[in-house]
C-alpha cells in the first residue's frame, strides 16, 4: 500500500517512534543475555551445598531426582519474584484473567512451561552427565535457529537477510567459546554418550520452541503476564505430576532431598539469588519476543555464553582462555550486524498483507 | 470476569470496525478502572506489540497534543487502529472471536 506524503517532521517522529520500539527490543533481549549469563554463578554454587554435593558422580539418576527438586523449589522462587514485578506493574488482575483462559489462551504457556522446563531443562542435565558440559553449552547456542524456523513457518515471522546473519555470527562466537573444550568430550569410550546427544537436541528443540510456542499466546496477551502464567505451569508440572511420580515409583529420596535443600540457610540464598536472576532474565526474554521477535530475541539471548563466562572469571578470579576474546568480537560484531537492521522493518515482525502507511 | 486487556482492545476494535488510540485507550482506562501516565502508556505499548505481531495495523499517523490530568501536556504520535485478517484468525483461534463473528463482551464467564 502506497504510504501518503507526510511531513517531514511527522516523517521523523514516526521513524523515532519504530527506532524506540526497536531499541527497547534488543535492550530486553541484552538484559536477558546479562541475567542468564549471571545465573551461571549461583546455579553453580547450588551444586556445592548439601544435599547435592553430597550427590556422587557417577550416581546419574539421583543426580537427575536432585535437579528436578532443585528446578522445582527454584521455580517456587521464581513464581514469587514474578508476584512482585506484576505486583508492582499492576498486572496481577490481568494474570488472574489470563490464567483462567486456559483451553485457548494460558494452554500454550503450559506447553510452553513444558518446552523450557522438563524438556530444554532436563534434555541440558542429560548432555552435561552423559557427554559433558561444554557439550551442553554448544547445543543450547543452535535453539535460536530452532525458534526462528518454527516461528517462520507457524506464523510467519519475518527474518530478514541481515537479521539471520547476525544470528549466524552470534553462533559462530559461542562455538569459538565454547568449541575448543569439545574436543575432551565428543567421542570418549561411553556406551551411554547417545543418551547425552539425544539430551543435547531435546534441550536445543525445548529451548528453541518455547519462543515460538509462548508467543502464540503472547500474540494476545501481556508478556508479563505471560512468563508469570508460564512458571505457574511449571511449579504445577514439576510439582503435582512429576515430583510426586517420582517419589510413588522410584526409590529416589524425593522428600528427604526437598527437606534438606529448604532445611540449608546457604542453598536456599543460592537458589533465591539464582531464581532473581532467572525470573528477570525469562521477563525480558518474553518482552524482547513481542518487540523484535522470537529469532532476534533467543539470537540475542545467546549472548549468555559470553556474560556467563564474564560472570565466572568475575566471582572465581580465572581469566577465561584467549580464543574467548575472538568468540566475544564475534558476538558483539553480530548483535550489531543484527541492530542495523531498519526500525520499520523491526516494527512490523510478520508477513502481512494489509501492510501499514509507516 | 472481565476479559485481560489486550483481549479487550482486540474485541473492541473488533466490534467498532477500528478506533483512533486515544478513544480506544479512554475506553480501556474506563473499563478497567485505571488513570495516569504510567496506565496510558502501558496501554500505547501494548497496541505497539499488538501491531508488531501483525494483528493490527497503524493508519493515519498524525501529531497530536496530549493532555493528561494536571501533567504538562506532550506532543505524541496517533494512530488509527484496525484488524489485520491474521488479527481476526488469531482472535478465532484463541476464542475472543466465535466461529460466528462475534466478539466476546467485556465481562465473559
Amino acid at each position: 500500500m502506497q504510504a501518503p506524503p507526510y511531513t517531514a517532521r511527522l516523517q521523523s517522529t514516526l521513524h523515532r517512534h519504530y527506532a524506540r520500539n526497536q531499541r527497547w527490543g534488543f535492550m530486553w533481549a541484552l538484559w536477558t543475555a546479562i541475567l542468564w549469563g549471571a545465573w551461571y554463578v549461583p546455579g553453580t554454587a547450588l551444586w556445592f551445598e548439601s544435599p547435592y554435593v553430597d550427590i556422587p558422580q557417577d550416581q546419574q539418576s539421583l543426580r537427575l531426582a536432585a535437579t528436578a527438586v532443585m528446578t522445582w523449589v527454584h521455580a517456587l522462587a521464581v513464581f514469587v519474584f514474578l508476584l512482585l514485578w506484576n505486583g508492582v506493574l499492576g498486572k496481577v488482575g490481568d494474570y488472574a484473567r489470563t490464567m483462567v483462559r486456559f483451553r485457548r489462551i494460558s494452554k500454550w504457556y503450559a506447553l510452553a512451561s513444558l518446552c523450557g522446563g522438563p524438556m530444554a531443562i532436563f534434555g541440558s542435565y542429560m548432555a552435561m552427565g552423559y557427554v559433558g558440559p561444554v557439550f551442553a553449552a554448544v547445543t543450547s547456542l543452535f535453539y535460536p535457529v530452532i525458534g526462528a524456523v518454527v516461528a517462520r513457518l507457524w506464523y510467519r515471522e519475518k527474518i530478514s537477510t541481515r537479521a539471520a546473519l547476525g544470528m549466524v555470527i552470534i553462533m559462530m562466537g559461542g562455538l569459538v567459546i565454547y568449541g575448543p573444550g569439545l574436543f575432551g568430550e565428543v567421542g570418549g569410550d561411553n556406551s551411554h554418550a547417545w543418551l547425552g546427544y539425544l539430551g543435547g537436541i531435546m534441550s536445543a528443540l525445548g529451548w528453541g520452541m518455547e519462543g515460538a510456542v509462548a508467543a502464540r499466546a503472547m500474540d494476545v496477551t501481556d508478556p508479563d503476564v505471560g512468563i508469570h502464567c508460564r512458571f505457574s505451569f511449571e511449579i504445577l508440572f514439576w510439582g503435582i505430576l512429576i515430583l510426586p511420580a517420582l517419589a510413588l515409583f522410584t526409590s529416589l529420596p524425593i522428600g528427604e532431598l526437598l527437606l534438606t535443600t529448604v532445611q540449608n540457610p546457604k542453598a536456599m540464598v543460592w537458589i533465591v539469588l539464582a531464581s532473581a536472576c532467572h525470573a528477570y532474565c525469562y521477563t525480558a526474554f518474553y518482552k524482547s519476543f513481542s518487540l523484535i521477535g522470537v529469532g532476534r530475541g533467543e539470537a540475542i539471548g545467546n549472548l549468555y555464553a559470553v556474560f556467563a563466562l564474564l560472570f565466572i572469571a568475575a566471582f572465581t578470579l580465572q581469566m577465561p582462555p584467549w580464543y574467548f576474546l575472538v568468540g566475544l568480537i564475534l558476538t558483539v560484531a553480530g548483535s550489531f550486524v543484527m541492530f542495523g537492521e531498519s526500525a520499520e522493518t523491526v516494527a512490523q515482525l510478520r508477513d502481512n498483507p494489509a501492510g501499514e502507511h509507516a | 470476569m472481565k476479559l485481560h486487556i489486550k483481549g479487550f482492545l482486540l474485541t473492541r476494535l473488533h466490534q467498532l470496525g477500528g478506533m483512533r488510540d486515544q478513544a480506544l485507550i479512554e475506553l480501556t482506562l474506563q473499563a478497567y478502572s485505571l488513570q495516569g501516565r504510567y496506565a496510558i502508556n502501558s496501554l500505547h505499548v501494548a497496541l505497539d506489540e499488538l501491531s508488531a505481531a501483525g494483528l493490527v495495523v497503524r493508519n493515519e499517523p498524525q501529531l497530536i497534543t496530549e493532555t493528561v490530568g494536571d501533567i504538562l501536556p506532550r506532543e505524541a504520535l496517533s494512530f488509527y487502529y484496525q484488524l489485520t485478517p491474521f488479527g481476526l484468525t488469531r482472535m478465532e483461534d484463541t476464542g475472543l472471536l466465535a466461529k460466528d463473528g462475534t466478539a466476546m463482551e467485556e465481562y465473559c464467564a
